[in-house]
């Protein structure tokens, strides 16, 4: 199947360059880990949608990206019914639903080809091109971009099903200040490493989650079990769970060096557990006293 | 369509060279292999990440055990039998290239 087949009419027509014309003559900019990203061209709903969604920031922008108008025609009327979403990716290049994506990494810059206006659609297809943005750009600026539950310095990474929502739901109930159910951002900050929040969310909703850096404390792999317990986690057990929590930088062939090399550096920089924990239990004790 | 498995018989005096697109790293006495065909990384033991980093397609599966036998101060027969099944694990994984 060829790049785009599942969501364009006619993948031919696949913008080979960044231009096209503008959807509005709005802007914003969206102080977010591996931007701040300057949006323009956009309409008075797509900017109150993202507005809305992500917050407007005064603050100076390293890399732009232009909205720029699709014909609804341009894309495939897809039934979503029991599907799960997935977008097609091929190097600099994004199209999914009701979107194309062209990113121009050199000269930091990118567009959204779209026929979206809805105020509550559109954030969703910005979305879609911020998450592979942020995590290349984070993994080029000395960070790293988690599928992960952030919560009080801990980063509970995993694959899908490990317990990460368990782990946000229990933190949440327990009064701790969770980052992101879904995406965390780890940055530098000197010598270590931080948690950033990002407003890339899974089941919990923005008004659940802290919006407070917190230094890195500990990087925690999970094992759903009948009892609550820790135990260490090797440097290279932890590299090895960075790589394949790190989405989108994971399977891109060029980054591969450098996502193994950012893994082992965070991995020093972290204490680093496995906890064995029960769906209804506190696990919070068990984990101050391991990293105090 | 039909599946095809090309089956992979490695012996002592098979070479092997880590396929070009995957990345590897040794971490203390572990060492980890990243294949981003897959979205895979995979944690090996001491001995698989000594093999690896000897593996360079000039040295056979037994010189290889012979070096690792004498660092591990191991049995070579029993170095060569663990490092002949792993090797052949690797090929079949796409993670190595066998000679």
């Amino acid at each position: 199947m060829r790049f785009g087949d599942r969501f364009l009419t006619d993948p031919d027509l696949f913008p080979a360059r960044i231009a096209g014309e503008r959807c509005g003559d709005r802007d914003i900019t969206l102080d977010l880990a591996g931007g701040p990203f300057h949006i323009t061209g956009l309409t008075a709903r797509q900017r109150e949608s993202l507005a809305t969604r992500f917050g407007a920031a005064s603050v100076a922008t390293s890399f732009e990206i232009i909205i720029c108008r699709a014909a609804a025609s341009d894309f495939h009327e897809l039934d979503t019914r029991g599907w799960e979403y997935s977008l097609d990716f091929e190097t600099n290049a994004i199209a999914g639903m009701r979107l194309m994506a062209r990113i121009d990494p050199e000269r930091n810059r990118a567009a959204i080809w779209t026929p979206v206006d809805d105020v509550d659609e559109f954030f969703g297809i910005v979305e879609n091109v911020l998450r592979p943005l942020v995590a290349t750009r984070l993994l080029a600026n000395g960070g790293l971009l988690v599928h992960s539950t952030a919560a009080e310095g801990f980063l509970f990474a995993g694959e899908s099903g490990a317990g990460k929502s368990t782990i946000a739901k229990l933190a949440v109930d327990a009064g701790r200040a969770v980052l992101s159910d879904d995406l965390n951002a780890v940055v530098r900050r000197g010598e270590g490493f931080a948690l950033t929040p990002l407003p890339f969310t899974g089941d919990l909703t923005r008004e659940q989650l802290s919006s407070e850096e917190t230094p890195l404390r500990a990087i925690v792999r999970l094992e759903k079990g009948d009892h609550e317990s820790v135990r260490p986690m090797s440097r290279a057990e932890t590299a090895s769970l960075l790589v394949r929590s790190a989405p989108y930088v994971n399977r891109e062939a060029e980054s591969g060096a450098l996502l193994l090399e950012r893994a082992a550096e965070i991995a020093q920089h972290a204490t680093t557990l496995v906890l064995t924990f029960r769906r209804d239990s506190d696990v919070w004790p068990i984990l101050t006293k391991s990293c105090p | 369509m039909a599946y095809t498995h090309e089956i992979v018989s490695l012996t002592v005096r098979s070479r092997i060279t880590v396929d070009p697109h995957i990345r590897f790293r040794r971490f203390d006495e572990e060492g980890v292999i990243v294949d981003q065909k897959k979205s895979e990384a995979l944690v090996i033991n001491d001995v698989a990440t000594r093999l690896l980093e000897l593996a360079d397609g000039e040295r056979t599966l037994a010189d290889c055990a012979a070096v690792i036998a004498a660092e591990f101060d191991a049995d070579e027969s029993a170095i060569e039998a663990d490092l002949v099944r792993f090797a052949t694990e690797l090929v079949d994984a796409g993670v190595a290239q066998a000679s």
